[in-house]
């Protein structure tokens, strides 16, 4: 795409063009870590957030003797299991490619890394959609898609966290995954080398927290369903 | 290179632009603004943009007003209204105005001009938000064509999940947005004062401006995301009618106030801090004296932000919370008068044997000085547990918030805008009726307020349609002061105005500023400075020299061997 074109001057243009205030690629990638790291502190702020909300909710139900997973509720689906696999395998390939760009050479690498780990990313999502599927017919037998998972999320509170939390995490990673096919798509024309991996870092340490978050958020659920 | 080309008022600049070339002549046509990447422009159309909006939620400010002057209908025969005239003028005031008006709007502006730099770190992100915050505020007016909402700013559940208003959802998806938009400021605004600091300007040689946003910046990253999740959540249980703020299912609503005011106390410095980085700029250049107790200030700035996340349970007094928890909560808050009262007395300090230059922004500067200090004072009222529960939801806390968040940090916004008018538009502006205006805004605002004090301490609750007759008189005069107030906003405008087309050309350094902003053209090249200067202290006024010629102050670099310095330091490096 032309960078004359409206799109291009705002997305495609990776120097950032004139208005760039960095006097060398090293700085402006120094600048880009640390702005990537702020917005990684948000998201984990917002994660936080939204499962000590949980976490006090689920105290009080305790405390009043009351159950979290009501009888008769089926538990967290094993394929949860599957996508976790799935995700961590993703984040070491990513990982494998950074590396990959940084020992100079092998381009061609680079990009087959990055194919690997994006197929890996979507099968996390395929398996998350899997779960969600395999709890709404267990909540809701008598629904039938969309209207199995909204009669299973306001069935009850454990319902209800279930969707909410995987499907935050689920959105997040549908915003990672449409940069790391960018960078992909990059790859392929041999974009990143050592001295010139900016995007692909920015990417991975995005995907990385995306990792980490779903451990936290996967330990919660199934400590708090236990 | 040891001069800044567009530095002294005399030299002629170079670097293959013409003299009058400025960022607002250098590209021409709607599509030039609405996809500039310049800090400056972006800077513009979010000053213009929260002025809008100011406007808007003055007039609520000003219906709501009217409403009151008698108990019982006024203007309108429905409460349901009234509700909702109070709801948009705060969330307006609070979401659109007052939250964007300093970090995005000024700050924008003057932040990598006071670097020295080209541009903030992340220029296409900084478009990004202003994007996000034409889209919150889009949100908000949707909400009212589908039936406005009637919540109050801070959409307490179970009522915003039960009201049948039926424009929550959108306004609340809209400062969802809008909170993403501050935190995208925040981000670029700590990248850029961390990695973009021209040669010289250590830590300590930061302009207190600077201290002030970076305090601000932190805030908005750590706590914005807190009120995003919570809006998120609180968004699911209104369209699921099942939530964990429902008691029904098991959840809290109180859980709901602390969330919001883990964000919103935060989101109460995010107002003032700011504000507080432009008051130590005003009163040391138009005291032209060296700040007094630099590190104090710069440190107390970041002192607040921390105890800002400390304290948001002093809005939850009597939610049920327990004992120790008020007893804490009350304890810290009066904490925060600490680092509030070191600025107001280093400020004073300064101007102690200043030459005062008694101009529209020192005015405005004094006028912060005095409400303040009000504002503050009638927090430790609030702060202290036993006074609290009578004064609870009262007009006292109505007028204690707005002579902190309108009393101060609009002030300060206004001061601001005075004190960088010249260098934003390139035009003096009438200094005889700014006076007179901000006499207007002064009188008229503490006629309104300080009478609200006298109407909560007697009895009067907030956010009431109707009232018991022996309250009429306060609020006929509270009424008749917020006309003032608006009279001399309106003379604001229109000077303002006028002085985009008729005000005399302004120097570059009009006032005597020494930080970098005063050492390029006004309006400012495209680039800023064709190369990063080296600065010194940024408050050693005895290098500031008037040139009679250009009616205007130069920065003599040649005398302050900090500066000279600093560029041995940078050709070492260079070499």
């Amino acid at each position: 795409m032309n960078r004359r074109t409206i799109l291009g001057r705002l997305l495609l243009d990776p120097a950032g063009e004139e208005r760039d205030p960095f006097s060398g690629e090293l700085s402006r990638q120094r600048a880009s870590v640390l702005g990537m790291w702020l917005l990684i502190l948000t998201l984990a702020i917002l994660f936080a957030a939204a499962i000590m909300a949980f976490v006090v909710v689920r105290f009080d139900l305790s405390s009043r003797g009351e159950r979290f997973v009501p009888f008769g509720s089926p538990g967290l689906p094993r394929m949860l299991l599957a996508s976790t696999a799935l995700l961590i395998a993703s984040g070491v390939v990513l990982h494998g490619a950074v590396r990959c760009a940084r020992q100079a050479g092998r381009p061609d690498r680079v990009a087959r890394s990055l194919k690997v780990s994006l197929v890996l990313g979507l099968g996390f999502l395929v398996t998350q959609l899997i779960a969600w599927w395999q709890m709404a017919t267990a909540m809701a037998p008598d629904a039938s898609g969309l209207r199995a998972v909204l009669a299973a999320a306001t069935a009850n509170l454990y319902g209800w966290t279930f969707f909410v939390m995987t499907g935050l995490h689920a959105a997040h990673v549908v915003g990672g995954l449409v940069p790391l096919a960018i960078v992909t798509h990059r790859a392929g024309k041999g974009w990143y080398s050592a001295g010139a991996e900016r995007g692909l870092v920015m990417v991975s340490m995005y995907w990385h927290f995306l990792d980490a978050a779903w451990i936290v958020l996967y330990l919660t659920l199934w400590l708090a369903t236990g | 290179m040891s001069t800044i080309s567009t530095a002294s008022p005399a030299a002629a600049p170079h670097g293959g632009h013409t003299a009058d070339e400025n960022y607002l002549n250098c590209s021409r046509g709607f599509l030039s603004w609405i996809l500039t990447l310049d800090h400056k422009r972006i800077g513009v159309m979010y000053t213009v943009s929260v002025l809008v909006s100011f406007l808007v939620g003055g007039i609520f400010a000003l219906l709501v007003r009217t409403e009151l002057l008698t108990p019982g209908p006024t203007i309108t025969d429905s409460a349901e209204t009234y509700n909702q005239w109070f709801t948009l003028h705060g969330a307006i005031m609070v979401f659109l105005v007052i939250i964007p008006s300093i970090p995005a709007a000024l700050g924008n502006f003057i932040l990598p001009i006071m670097l020295g730099a080209k541009d903030v770190a992340f220029p296409r992100l900084n478009l990004f938000s202003y994007y996000l915050w034409i889209a919150g505020a889009v949100l908000a007016v949707t909400s009212l064509l589908m039936g406005g909402f009637d919540t109050g700013w801070t959409f307490y559940t179970p009522y915003s999940t039960t009201t049948t208003a039926g424009g929550v959802i959108p306004v609340v998806v809209g400062v969802f947005i809008l909170g993403f938009s501050s935190i995208f400021t925040g981000m670029n605004f700590i990248v850029t004062i961390h990695k973009l600091r021209p040669p010289g300007m250590t830590w300590f040689r930061m302009p207190l401006f600077l201290w002030a946003l970076y305090a601000t910046a932190l805030m908005q990253v750590l706590a914005t995301p807190v009120l995003a999740i919570t809006l998120a959540l609180l968004v699911v249980e209104r369209s699921l009618n099942i939530g964990i703020f429902n008691p029904d299912m098991g959840g809290d609503p109180v859980l709901f106030q602390h969330f919001f005011w883990f964000y919103s106390h935060p989101a109460v410095y995010i107002m003032i801090v700011p504000a507080m980085g432009i008051i130590s700029e005003l009163i040391a250049v138009h005291s032209h004296r060296h700040i007094f107790g630099y590190k104090f200030i710069a440190f107390s700035s970041i002192a607040i932000a921390m105890f800002s996340f400390l304290v948001w349970g002093h809005h939850m007094f009597l939610s049920g919370q327990s004992g120790l928890m008020n007893v804490m909560f009350s304890f810290i808050s009066f904490s925060v008068g600490i680092p509030s009262a070191v600025k107001i007395f280093n400020w004073l300090s300064t101007l102690y044997k200043g030459t005062i230059s008694l101009n529209t922004p020192m005015l405005y500067a004094l006028a912060f000085l005095f409400l303040f200090t009000i504002g503050g004072l009638t927090g430790m009222h609030l702060a202290t547990l036993s006074t609290d529960v009578h004064l609870h939801d009262t007009y006292f806390v109505v007028a204690h918030f707005h002579y902190v968040m309108m009393g101060s940090a609009l002030i300060a916004m206004v001061g601001g805008l005075h004190h960088w008018w010249p260098k934003i538009t390139g035009r003096m502006y009438d200094e005889k009726l700014g006076m007179i205006a901000c006499g207007f805004v002064f009188v008229g605002f503490n006629v309104t307020f300080f009478t609200q004090f006298m109407l909560g301490s007697q009895g009067m609750p907030r956010r009431y349609y109707d009232y018991a007759a022996e309250f009429q008189t306060y609020h006929v005069v509270s009424t008749i002061g917020s006309y003032i107030m608006a009279t001399g906003f309106f003379m604001t405008a229109g000077y303002l105005l006028h002085s985009l087309f008729h005000g005399r050309k302004a120097p570059a350094n009009p006032w005597g500023g020494r930080s970098l902003e005063w050492q390029c053209a006004s309006p400012p090249p495209h680039f800023n400075f064709d190369e990063t200067p080296a600065v010194g202290d940024c408050y050693d006024f005895s290098v500031v020299k008037w040139d009679p010629k250009q009616q205007g102050y130069y920065v003599d670099r040649s005398a302050d061997p900090e500066i000279a310095k600093a560029e041995a330091e940078r050709g070492h490096m260079h070499m």
